[in-house]
């Protein structure tokens, strides 16, 4: 079960590089073919700073550097019960490659549906760019099933 | 599509859809590489079965960003202000993904001209995968 105790818990404040091998990865991964994503001078040429991230890639850079079992173990996650029941962005910002991110997670809730049987816990996450400016809040719904 | 083009969808029309290859193996492998989610329930058939699956399914996250591509096809992504979605189902290995999007409302605010997109995913059998939405900006 997720630990209610965690319900206000903030993660240590993680600096992630957004490097350019990765990002072309993720991108040539889902199959995505706009230059943007893939070649830095047609990203330049079209105003971006570099290859520009995938909406959903902040993400991604969330999960960077530890495994979820390292990150959630603590709070109750069980792997194999694992199910991701919801995610929501809000953009104020683009993310490119040779971008430094900020990024601040919070546990925001924690609460059972179906006597039980379902377990939830909502994160949200804060990246921002090294000059303090908020790039991405992302809202994540986990869910268990026991 | 261009911003004049954009401005021309009403509340009620259909964006045209897009398919993705079916899900292979490979992608979940290359996936969770490329997305940094390791969870073995994507990779690892035995430890799929050992936590009571029949077989490995896709990462959520997958479909999000297979949606995502359809949001960055229809509007510039710095235009894109919000997006969101909730997995309703299991997406299996093998599963052709299609995109769907209906325009559902328009609003305009001190600032710019918002349209609200109707999102979903569903596979071959018509079975719906995730549902969401997406706010754009066009003006």
């Amino acid at each position: 079960m997720f630990n209610p105790e965690f319900i206000g818990y903030s993660f240590p404040t993680k600096t992630v590089n957004v490097e350019e091998g990765k990002l072309k990865f993720f991108s040539q991964t889902i199959g995505e073919t706009d230059p943007i994503y893939l070649d830095k001078d047609t990203a330049k040429d079209q105003g971006y700073r570099s290859i520009l991230a995938p909406p959903t890639y902040s993400f991604s850079l969330t999960l960077e550097g530890e495994s979820l079992r390292d990150k959630y173990e603590p709070i109750g996650l069980e792997l194999g019960k694992l199910l991701h029941g919801a995610q929501s962005f809000e953009f104020f910002g683009e993310i490119c490659a040779g971008d430094t991110v900020i990024i601040d997670s919070k546990i925001v809730d924690i609460f059972q549906k179906k006597s039980g049987a379902l377990d939830f816990c909502i994160e949200e996450m804060v990246v921002k760019n090294v000059e303090g400016e908020t790039l991405a809040v992302l809202t994540q719904t986990f869910i268990m099933r026991h | 599509m261009s911003i004049s083009e954009i401005a021309k969808l009403r509340v009620g029309d259909m964006l045209e859809p897009m398919t993705h290859n079916p899900i292979s193996r490979t992608t979940l492998a290359l996936f969770a590489g490329a997305s940094g989610d390791h969870n073995p329930i994507h990779i690892d058939v035995d430890f799929a079965k050992s936590v009571g699956m029949d077989d490995v399914f896709a990462h959520g996250m997958l479909g999000m960003a297979y949606l995502g591509r359809f949001l960055t096809s229809i509007a510039d992504q710095r235009n894109i202000r919000s997006y969101s979605v909730r997995f309703s189902s299991i997406t299996q290995v093998g599963a052709k993904l299609k995109c769907i999007g209906k325009v559902i409302e328009i609003t305009d605010t001190s600032a710019e001209r918002l349209m609200t997109i109707e999102l979903s995913v569903t596979d071959q059998n018509n079975d719906v995968k995730l549902i969401g939405d997406a706010v754009i900006a066009f003006q």
